[in-house]
């Protein structure tokens, strides 16, 4: 379950984000711009 | 979130350490702030662009240059034209919206209300990331630096950085 702070931040993914390594944080950014940008391409296939 | 209305639908996908890879080789003094820099630092941030800022020493501005030719920059022009950073304008103009093959690169010589690479450097942090050292801006001078741009962007991103430098010092505290 996330913990969220009363405006709406969701602290369980700062938690984890913290608890990554500085390349781990910057992969996982790559990770979210990736599929974000797949996702504005339309390029996602419905299964 | 650091969304761009000038081409991400048709630029490639913005590639972060080849970017900062390609920096490193030339030997670029730069910084990492913006929306990665807050990352690195733990806050998660979704951004579309690395954004850097330079150190405008004149060697730096050839070395700066050189990598973004090799990169293939170009200014993320709205109306389409190819127009290339030259040392005139890396040496005069703030802001540089690039476009390479890499995806998009911001390189700057001042963020917030005018801060430099000469301002900022004390309140960076060195990260090992893989074989690359970098030099990243500290979340509270990133949080500083959003709040003087206060763009609609920079709002809506600061209950997150202040939450995970809230959190950052209370883990600090209890080490």
């Amino acid at each position: 379950m996330s913990e969220e702070s009363p405006d709406g931040v969701d602290l369980t993914l700062i938690r984890w984000t913290l608890s990554l390594t500085p390349l781990e944080r910057l992969e996982l950014l790559q990770d979210w711009v990736d599929g974000l940008t797949e996702l504005r391409r339309g390029r996602v296939t419905e299964r | 979130m650091g969304s761009r209305s000038s081409g991400v639908a048709e630029s490639p996908s913005v590639k972060f350490l080849g970017l900062l890879r390609a920096l490193l080789r030339h030997g670029v003094d730069f910084l990492v702030v913006g929306g990665v820099a807050a990352q690195l630092e733990g806050a998660p941030i979704v951004t579309f662009d690395l954004d850097v800022l330079y150190d405008k020493a004149p060697e730096n501005l050839d070395r700066l240059l050189a990598a973004l030719r090799e990169l293939k920059a170009r200014y993320r022009d709205p109306a389409g034209r190819h127009i290339e950073p030259d040392l005139g304008k890396l040496e005069t103009l703030r802001t540089h919206l690039l476009l390479t093959e890499l995806g998009a690169l911001d390189v700057l010589t001042a963020i917030g209300e005018g801060s430099t690479y000469q301002d900022l450097v004390g309140r960076t942090v060195l990260y090992e990331l893989g074989e690359m050292r970098v030099r990243v801006l500290e979340l509270a001078a990133v949080i500083e630096s959003k709040k003087q741009a206060n763009r609609d962007k920079d709002r809506a991103a600061l209950p997150t950085l202040l939450q995970a430098l809230a959190m950052k010092d209370r883990l600090r505290q209890d080490d």
